[in-house]
């Protein structure tokens, strides 16, 4: 069975909550406070931060 | 076919497709919460939970002075009253806002209320009961009568029905009530139909009122089968940078009769420079009785004079008389006053029914209470730009004064004053060991509302942070259910 490296597990990882995060974003400035009230965004950045360092380390 | 062609895909395409599908469903997700398509949504605060991960809708309770946050865990409401506001991410039609909360209020503080800003040029919030120990711990010998969440309390057996009662109230003639039912009938929450009587009806002349008053205004009118001519001198002293437009309500029986307005249309104003205005309200077929004139302006404007054709008015609730420059008599019919010196200047010794009170203190609200019976009380200020509250009515002639209201079941209610009835809409809160948890909706139709922010209100009347009494209100929850028209009756244009 196909298996995925975890140099590239963390990278896919690192992708995703960029993406994640710039999404949220995006729907925070379109609609002020939509995600914000229920989510601070400082943990999803914090996740992206250690995530990519990861993905550095790993490479 | 579509498992076929995924099947044939590389993990990583999977896995790929997987995140978009994820950030996918967050964005419908979140879109869900912003627009709310199924009309109802609840929000709350549970002051005892520390774990909170977002920035959540309702917040923090100002001002900071009015509320203690390091005595315990929970926030407790120590002055009066305390504002927080609740963002929403679309408009609702109603709320109902329900509080828990633990009471450590003694008995000058019997009313908890609640309330959202309704009107922001005048300040005025619409107040729904939470809590009235006066009505909770109500024992009258006669049998209550409830019904659709009014209740009638009496001092005995008089009527088994509401619909007696109404009736009776009506034409002014309710069982045991040789007097005015204004003598004998008090009210929570309730505007009942109720007549009122003008006492010893006579010719009314045209007056001139040149004591200036400050911000929004209240007045009563009784007319019989005369015109009406209003015409007010405004000076907008643009202290603040926000409009200050301009509208005078003529009412009866709730139902708008005449309105008049002037917008602001100084957008930038000169700070401090001053602008005369006047407006003028005339109506000349009107039917006799009692009638509300609601003066709109906000606090940066001054009525200067009042011309009006009908001497036979008075001021409700509230009366700012400013910049006269000379002593002041007011007469009104209410047996305790909240004061208020606007300025320093306004501090003063204050005579009231013939007692002198000290005025020793500038923005800071003072409770006098008169202690002789005099149906008529005079109020003597020897400076102006001071804000005068009561329960009643007030007026600059003595024989001018009437009350056209029924008596308030408010915190200075006693039942010693010869009330046989007692008529409100309100329902005890639920209590649980110790804890309250009280209700109250709102009409949020046409309330104001800035940056997607909902303003409301506690009140507990008489709640002072620097009495020296531990008194307080622990709150532990609040939670808000907004419910309104859902995304098919918006897209049909249906509801509101």
């Amino acid at each position: 069975m196909e298996k995925l490296s975890k140099k590239i597990i963390a990278r896919e990882t690192f992708y995703f909550l960029f993406w994640l995060s710039l999404t949220l974003v995006f729907l925070e400035i379109m609609a002020p406070n939509i995600v914000l009230a229920y989510f601070n965004l400082n943990y999803l950045f914090l996740a992206l931060v250690v995530s990519g360092i990861y993905s550095l380390i790993k490479k | 076919m579509m498992m076929e062609f995924f099947r044939k895909k590389t993990l990583l395409f999977k896995l790929r497709a997987a995140q978009i599908a994820l950030i996918l469903l967050v964005v419908l997700v979140f879109l869900f919460l912003k627009i709310v398509p199924l009309g109802s949504m609840a929000y709350s605060k549970d002051y005892s939970s520390r774990l909170r991960s977002g920035k959540g809708f309702i917040y923090s309770f100002t001002p900071a002075e009015r509320v203690d946050e390091k005595s315990g865990r929970l926030p407790r409401l120590i002055g009066d009253p305390v504002y927080f506001s609740v963002f929403t991410p679309r408009t609702f039609s109603k709320v109902k806002m329900t509080v828990t909360y633990k009471s450590q209020l003694t008995s000058s503080t019997p009313i908890v209320e609640a309330g959202v800003l309704a009107d922001n040029i005048v300040w005025r919030y619409d107040l729904q009961p939470l809590d009235n120990k006066i009505l909770d711990d109500l024992r009258l010998p006669g049998r209550p009568l409830a019904e659709n969440g009014v209740t009638l309390w009496q001092a005995e057996n008089n009527y088994q029905r509401f619909s007696d009662f109404f009736a009776d109230l009506k034409t002014n003639n309710l069982e045991a009530c040789p007097g005015s039912t204004a003598s004998c009938l008090a009210v929570y929450n309730y505007n009942p139909d109720f007549n009122f009587q003008f006492p010893g009806l006579k010719d009314s002349l045209p007056t001139l009122l040149d004591v200036p008053l400050r911000g929004a205004h209240t007045l009563f009118f009784y007319i019989n089968n005369e015109p009406l001519r209003l015409d007010l001198k405004f000076v907008d002293l643009n202290q603040d940078k926000a409009a200050d437009p301009l509208a005078i309500i003529l009412s009866k029986d709730g139902k708008i009769v005449k309105q008049v307005s002037l917008a602001d249309e100084n957008a930038n104003p000169v700070g401090g420079q001053e602008e005369n205005k006047s407006l003028l309200l005339e109506e000349k077929n009107l039917s006799p009785g009692l009638y509300k004139v609601e003066i709109k302006i906000s606090d940066d404007t001054v009525i200067k004079s009042l011309q009006s054709s009908l001497d036979r008015f008075v001021f409700s609730g509230r009366i700012w008389p400013v910049s006269s420059g000379r002593a002041l008599n007011i007469y009104t019919d209410s047996s305790y006053l909240q004061v208020k010196a606007f300025v320093p200047a306004s501090v003063q010794n204050i005579s009231f029914d013939g007692e002198t009170f000290v005025l020793s203190e500038p923005y800071k609200q003072f409770n006098f209470k008169a202690d002789g019976g005099s149906p008529v009380k005079e109020i003597k200020l020897t400076k102006d730009d001071v804000i005068l509250e009561a329960g009643g009515v007030f007026s600059f002639s003595k024989n001018m004064l009437f009350n056209p209201l029924l008596p308030k079941v408010d915190r200075f209610f006693s039942l010693d004053n010869g009330v046989n009835y007692i008529l409100a809409d309100y329902q005890a809160p639920r209590i649980k060991d110790n804890t309250t948890i009280a209700s109250a909706e709102f009409n949020l139709i046409g309330v104001y509302r800035e940056k997607g922010k909902y303003n409301f209100m506690i009140s507990v009347p008489g709640l002072k942070n620097d009495d020296g009494l531990d008194d307080y209100l622990e709150i532990s929850e609040i939670k808000m259910e907004f419910s309104g028209r859902t995304l098919w009756q918006k897209l049909l244009g249906r509801g509101q």
